[in-house]
């Protein structure tokens, strides 16, 4: 179940105020009941002492008159002279002058002698002959006794003239006007109760008759029976509609009769005074409680109310909204508006945070500058601004040039200063209103704004004369080049990834094309989209051996036959056929395949080469190595390997290299060089004479033999230069003891002539073509040099 | 021991003198004492035959001495005077309910002027009237010899008559004398033994007001 808090708190205070109600409300009916019961107990009390001072008055003067009468001279000479008459007319007088209710003279042995309550005279025993034991014993006796169904109050004292001679009572009947006096004085009821076996019971009572109606059957249970004080001898009872609380006390119990007396108080007539104080309190308490159910309705509002607003607060911010502070109490410190103030606080830390994450996001962590992804957002959202003005606007991707040879030349901390100064210089180049990023490690894009697409080029050349000042960073003068790749919108393109692509090629082609600048060309996109393809092409080409190994003739002039082929690759598109080497290998060096290309050749060439030399084929083998394979430790190995494997001499194997892939890493690749020099396979300089390496490096070089370009070779009848260069070129191979090479022999009279000038092999169309294997094989069987 | 010896011999002798005279005179020391065996005072004890001369005695006296009867007991021949003198400095009012003299002299100091003559047998309560506690009795005998105990409850007689006649206050029946064989007290040693109850003493009822309703 979903109670709110504010339900809670309601219920919690209600709750409270109940339970607090009932419990004021039950203590002070027990309270009031308790006084009731105290009050009526007191009440008891004090009535009980006028009581007893009451009975003890009428005792006092029931035993002043009987000793008077027992001293009277006459009285005692009567009854010693046993004078009837005298002495009934003696206690008539005394009953008469304290209005006794009972006179009675017994002799000593028990037997009535005179009487004044009945005509009787004689014949009659004396009632209280049971008392007399006790009289005798105690010299008299105060009592209380029944007769004839009637208590009486008695003193029973002794005649003596001057010997005891007679018994004398007197006696106060317990009666209804006693009961009555005693009310008035205690305001209590007061009932007498005498129960006789052969004498009649009774009841005198204050109360009216039909309530005491039970009150013989009150089992009336008094240990103490001579006190009224002990509280056990009160009892409940009930007397018609009124519930009383008595008490009680015995006033004489014999074997043959029981006299009580009875004090009763009402507990109902006590209650009633109570219940306009009880009506009072419930009154109060509803009060009491409809205002604390108001109060903890606002307490509740109070409380909640400010909880809301966080809670809604809350929802605000996890719903990305950090903007609206909540509004704080200046005056009070309590929970509640610390939390909202720590909702401020966390809502802007969030909101800072956020931003920083976003930034991080959006921005390169070194130089600030946005990244490639907030320059996409930027470039969209310019595009389409710029379709509404009808701008436009340049994209100029930018590379550092040589950045790697400038962070292992100054070290990291300068490349990364100079990655920053770079970017800050970016920035505020044309003033800082262009846009720019920083796409990758060490290339850049500076999105300039403009209204005709005619500004652009001078805009571009002067930041890139600006970017390219020297920079000085850490005490270093660093002076660097930048390559930058140019594309327009709208004219290149007018969606954000083409745009942003189109860029990148222009800058490849600037790389490629060694240039510093480098507009986008129509058609370089269909160009690096078929490159992409091919790449793919060619990965599978080499899996799945679409590619092809042709072999072209050297031919040696010393012993005038083929002594020597050289293993070209071929590779037939299925679609796009022929693809040219130079085409596809610059493809697998840019995507990384050459390591693969490499193996594939080598292994199929010795494969080839193996079975050749099984057949009785004595051909040596010449394979091309490219700069990238020589850059490869593990390759002399390889080649071991496969010789091994395949059983091939290592002297039937020349790798062709050229001269700018040694330049490249001459370090790494002449270590290479010398590994398959030390395996006994032979290297070719190839391509020989368009490279820049000197005589000295070719000196250096673990080389046998030297191949000159076709280049020169191809014209060479007509071209005296040519004749010059090859000429002086075979001389100088000779002269450092390298077997000469010619490509590209396609006339009689470049054959004569280089024969005149004493070059080794020959190899050109002139010749052969190069074949497949078996058409080689088949032209190889049947070729004779001509003389 | 020396008594008992003579006691003996006297016995031996009156039983001789007894067989031939048939009336023997005999003179014997006489203890009267109570149920318990304790020597009892005040008790007349009388030889219950004989009569009475002319009296010419002086009247007795029965004295009142700090608010007592003295004695307690008077013993008078029937027709004797008594004389109430008052030997205290208060008053007192002496007199009698009993049939042989019933009579009162009212309040008085002093030797009351005329002596009372008791001439009825019987016993004769005295009271006070002003102070119930005092009470005297004056045995009225109509035999002429008589002797009231003292302390040691002893009395000697020498007579031949065959029976004594012994009275006390508190004996039950209160006024008649009790007869004795002497033969008897010769059997049991010259013990006149009585059932005697004391009058209890008289308590005031005051004290007791409190527990008017006990039990």
């Amino acid at each position: 179940m979903n109670i709110s808090l504010r339900n809670k708190i309601l219920r919690l205070f209600l709750g409270l105020m109940i339970l607090s109600s009932i419990a004021s409300i039950s203590s002070v009916l027990i309270a009031t009941n308790k006084s009731v019961e105290r009050q009526a107990q007191e009440k008891l009390e004090i009535g009980k002492r006028v009581f007893e001072q009451l009975m003890q008055n009428r005792a006092q003067q029931l035993f002043d008159s009987a000793e008077v009468l027992t001293a009277d001279f006459g009285f005692k000479g009567a009854v010693a002279q046993g004078d009837q008459a005298t002495i009934l007319s003696v206690l008539e007088n005394y009953s008469a002058r304290i209005d006794a209710d009972l006179m009675m003279l017994a002799s000593l042995e028990g037997v009535l002698i005179a009487r004044t309550d009945t005509l009787k005279q004689t014949a009659q025993n004396f009632p209280f002959i049971h008392l007399l034991e006790r009289a005798e014993a105690q010299g008299g006796l105060m009592t209380v006794a029944m007769l004839d169904g009637k208590a009486y109050q008695l003193v029973i004292l002794q005649v003596a003239a001057p010997r005891p001679v007679a018994w004398a009572v007197m006696g106060f009947l317990l009666d209804q006007p006693l009961a009555n006096q005693l009310k008035s004085l205690t305001s209590l009821e007061v009932s007498y109760t005498g129960i006789g076996g052969a004498q009649k019971s009774f009841v005198i009572s204050t109360m009216p008759e039909e309530s005491y109606v039970g009150i013989l059957n009150e089992k009336m249970n008094i240990n103490d029976q001579n006190s009224l004080t002990n509280h056990s001898h009160l009892k409940r009872m009930q007397f018609g509609e009124d519930e009383y609380l008595s008490l009680y006390a015995s006033l004489v119990e014999t074997s043959k009769y029981k006299v009580n007396a009875l004090l009763s108080t009402s507990l109902s007539e006590a209650r009633a005074n109570f219940s306009r104080l009880k009506i009072q309190i419930l009154v109060v308490s509803v009060i009491s409680l409809i205002a604390s159910v108001i109060g903890a309705f606002f307490i509740s509002r109070n409380v909640t109310r400010p909880i809301n607003s966080l809670v809604s607060a809350a929802q605000r911010i996890s719903g990305g909204d950090y903007s609206v502070d909540l509004p704080l109490s200046k005056n009070t410190k309590d929970e509640i508006s610390i939390l909202a103030s720590s909702f401020n606080l966390m809502q802007k830390g969030i909101s800072q945070r956020e931003a920083q994450i976003l930034h991080q996001a959006y921005h390169d962590t070194l130089t600030g500058l946005p990244n490639r992804m907030l320059a996409t957002q930027e470039i969209m959202r310019l595009i389409k601004a710029c379709r509404e003005s009808e701008e436009c606007f340049v994209l100029m991707s930018m590379n550092i040039n040589r950045f790697k040879q400038i962070n292992d030349t100054f070290g990291y901390q300068t490349g990364d200063g100079l990655l920053k100064a770079f970017s800050e210089r970016l920035g505020a180049v044309n003033k800082g209103q262009n846009f720019c990023a920083r796409l990758g490690a060490d290339e850049f894009l500076l999105l300039i704004k403009g209204s005709d697409q005619l500004d652009f080029p001078p805009m571009i050349e002067h930041s890139v004369q600006c970017l390219s000042e020297s920079y000085f960073i850490n005490d270093f003068e660093v002076t660097i080049s930048l390559r930058a790749g140019v594309a327009i919108f709208p004219l290149h393109g007018d969606q954000t990834g083409q745009l942003l692509r189109r860029t990148e090629i222009a800058l490849n082609d600037a790389k490629q094309k060694k240039r510093d600048l480098q507009f986008y060309e129509e058609g370089s996109d269909a160009i690096h989209l078929n490159r992409i393809r091919l790449i793919n092409d060619l990965k599978q080409a080499i899996k799945s051996n679409h590619l092809v190994m042709y072999y072209q003739p050297k031919v040696d002039l010393k012993v005038r036959r083929v002594t020597q082929a050289e293993a070209l690759i071929r590779w037939f598109h299925k679609e796009l056929g022929f693809i040219s080497p130079e085409e596809f290998i610059g493809l697998a060096e840019q995507a990384g395949l050459m390591p693969a290309l490499t193996r594939w050749v080598l292994k199929t060439v010795i494969e080839e080469l193996s079975s050749w030399l099984k057949d009785g084929f004595d051909i040596v083998m010449a394979v091309n190595l490219s700069a990238y394979d020589l850059a490869h430790d593990d390759l002399p190995e390889y080649i071991d390997g496969l010789l091994a494997q395949n059983k091939v001499p290592a002297t039937h194997l020349i790798l062709e290299v050229t001269e700018s892939a040694v330049i490249e890493e001459p370090e790494q690749a002449m270590n290479v060089l010398h590994r398959f020099k030390k395996s006994g396979i032979k290297l070719a300089i190839d391509d020989y004479g368009t490279g820049y390496s000197s005589l000295g490096q070719l000196k250096s070089m673990p080389v046998d033999e030297l191949k000159i370009d076709k280049s020169f070779v191809l014209k060479l009848d007509q071209d005296k230069d040519d004749q010059v260069i090859v000429r002086s070129t075979i001389e100088m191979g000779h002269n450092i003891g390298m077997t000469v090479v010619a490509e590209g022999v396609e006339t009689k009279a470049a054959w004569d002539l280089l024969e005149e000038y004493g070059c080794d092999k020959l190899q050109g169309y002139y010749i052969s073509k190069p074949q497949a294997a078996s058409d080689f094989l088949l032209w190889y069987s049947s070729y004779q040099v001509d003389d | 021991m020396n008594s008992l010896y003579w006691s003996r011999l006297f016995i031996r002798i009156f039983i001789l003198l007894g067989a031939s005279l048939s009336l023997p005179i005999w003179a014997y020391d006489f203890q009267v004492v109570d149920q318990n065996g304790e020597a009892v005072k005040n008790a007349v004890v009388s030889i219950p035959e004989g009569t009475i001369d002319l009296i010419t005695a002086e009247p007795a006296v029965m004295d009142q001495v700090q608010r007592q009867f003295v004695p307690f007991v008077l013993a008078v021949e029937k027709g004797r005077e008594v004389v109430f003198p008052n030997s205290d400095n208060i008053r007192h009012h002496v007199y009698s309910f009993s049939k042989p003299k019933n009579f009162q002299i009212k309040l008085y100091k002093g030797v009351p002027k005329q002596p009372l003559r008791f001439d009825q047998e019987g016993v004769v309560v005295l009271g006070c009237n002003i102070h119930d506690s005092m009470i005297g009795y004056i045995f009225v005998s109509p035999w002429p010899n008589f002797q009231v105990t003292s302390e040691n409850g002893q009395v000697s007689f020498k007579a031949n008559s065959k029976e004594l006649a012994v009275w006390h206050p508190w004996m039950l029946g209160q006024d008649k004398p009790q007869n004795f064989l002497v033969s008897d007290l010769e059997k049991s040693n010259f013990k006149i033994q009585l059932q005697l109850t004391p009058p209890k003493p008289i308590k005031k009822l005051k004290s007791k007001f409190k527990k008017y309703y006990g039990n």
